[in-house]
């Protein structure tokens, strides 16, 4: 009877193995990312390095909040600011961090992001997705966000409403200095680094063309956030 | 039982100190020094720069109790404020300053003192005045809010006949020229004296608001003379 149960065991794991043997034969993430621009995505690339300085562009958001973002001194800054605690959580992003002319579906993204300024300090985040919105609309679009020091969901509509699903916890990166983000989807399945290290990997299940965004977010309460973005690259199949 | 009461009034300090806290509606030192820092791009757009370097008219205005006059001398903006005082009103004599109407705004002029005299009864500001075309219905009453220079800097409110509703002391009295800068961000006013942040206020009024500069005399003031120079205001958006 014991022998049977071991027996049993024996198989499960086997099979388990087997199963994992045959995902990891596919693709390893941990040699994806070295081997990736040179035998995959060989497409000509995106770059956007932010080297040139632009004015600033303001503007205010429910009357109390402002929304500030320009390009200075190679890095993308993209701030929301509320003097009194804000009476709402505000997203924000603009149209240096929106790159809907890049539409890709399997690609290389990397980019860096950074929260330079937070008040208080867990008053917002710095975020960067990608979904297939100029196909689908606003609204009804699905794809991922990701949020350096918090969390990464998966969002698609539901009943006329984005719906968001958690699927990975990144509060261990912290933002409070460059940290550099590699996404790269590959067959549907998409494996996101974070400073050249492997994190998670999410099938997304979209089947059209994606493009990406970045901004803010400042928290209901909070007074100010500030993220700054730099060396955006797309590199294609 | 001694120490029951020592506890009951440890907490009704507390409490006390508790409802003050929130009562001051102070921005919080983090914001104050995130706008400081910030000016330059929360206030990109330059709506004036004067330098009084060109020729301009004269004001001359004699109404019996005060005579004042207004000329450009030097490359500055002098004007002078003499009264024979009642020992009751205040009389102000001010400049409209030609820029739009606003409710975001830094405002800042440097302002010499030449002569005001009794010291602690006349002075020298700029300010401004919620007399912009409002868009809601009701009419708020008008209020100036100003940063002035007597004895020492203050910050001083006024009704519309001049009467003072409120009057704090920022900062000691400095050199001769001072820079003064109001900055009015999403209803909260913060008062530099030469770049550095002295106080702040919240006026509650929707403005939009027309920006002011000049003398003033109190009650027991005789005269007040100044000198106004590189007048820059700068907004938030186009």
């Amino acid at each position: 009877m014991i022998l049977k149960r071991m027996l049993i065991i024996f198989i499960l794991f086997a099979a388990e193995m087997v199963l994992c043997t045959v995902v990891s034969a596919d693709v390893n993430p941990d040699t994806l990312l070295r081997t990736a621009d040179s035998e995959i995505f060989i497409k000509a690339g995106f770059l956007q390095d932010y080297s040139k300085d632009t004015d600033y562009f303001n503007e205010f958001i429910n009357g109390d909040i402002i929304h500030q973002f320009y390009n200075a001194r190679g890095k993308s800054v993209e701030v929301l600011t509320s003097l009194r605690p804000s009476p709402l959580t505000v997203i924000t992003n603009n149209k240096n961090l929106q790159f809907d002319a890049q539409r890709v579906r399997g690609f290389h993204a990397s980019f860096k992001m950074r929260r330079v300024e937070s008040i208080p300090r867990d008053g917002g985040y710095c975020w960067l997705r990608y979904s297939d919105k100029f196909q689908s609309g606003i609204g009804k679009e699905r794809g991922v966000i990701i949020y350096p020091g918090f969390k990464a969901y998966s969002f698609g509509p539901d009943n006329g409403e984005l719906v968001y699903t958690e699927i990975a916890d990144l509060s261990e990166f912290n933002t409070g200095r460059d940290v550099r983000v590699d996404i790269i989807r590959l067959d549907g399945v998409s494996y996101f680094y974070f400073d050249k290290f492997f994190v998670f990997q999410y099938e997304d299940g979209i089947s059209a063309l994606v493009s990406f965004e970045g901004g803010t977010e400042l928290l209901e309460g909070a007074n100010r956030i500030r993220c700054d973005f730099d060396d955006f690259s797309i590199v294609a199949q | 039982m001694k120490k029951l009461w020592f506890l009951l009034l440890c907490c009704m300090l507390f409490m006390t100190c508790g409802i003050l806290s929130v009562s001051a509606q102070d921005l919080s030192e983090d914001v104050v020094r995130a706008v400081t820092e910030n000016l330059d791009n929360f206030f990109p757009i330059t709506t004036l720069w004067e330098k009084f370097d060109r020729k301009a008219p004269s004001i001359f205005g004699n109404l019996g109790t005060e005579t004042a006059t207004e000329t450009n001398t030097n490359e500055t903006r002098n004007m002078l404020l003499f009264v024979n005082p009642d020992g009751l009103s205040t009389y102000v004599f001010w400049e409209k300053v030609n820029s739009r109407n606003s409710k975001n705004f830094c405002f800042s002029m440097d302002v010499t003192v030449n002569d005001i005299y009794p010291p602690q009864e006349s002075g020298c500001f700029i300010g401004f005045i919620n007399d912009g075309p409002s868009s809601s219905a009701e009419k708020e009453p008008l209020q100036t809010t100003m940063i002035v220079i007597s004895d020492a800097i203050y910050m001083e409110t006024q009704t519309e006949d001049g009467s003072l509703t409120d009057r704090n002391k920022l900062a000691d009295r400095r050199g001769p020229q001072v820079n003064l800068m109001i900055v009015r961000l999403t209803g909260e006013t913060l008062f530099y004296v030469d770049g550095e942040m002295v106080g702040q206020y919240h006026d509650g009024k929707s403005g939009p608001f027309s920006l002011r500069y000049g003398t003033v005399a109190y009650s027991h003031g005789e005269a007040a003379e100044c000198s106004f120079d590189n007048l820059s205001v700068r907004e938030v958006m186009k």
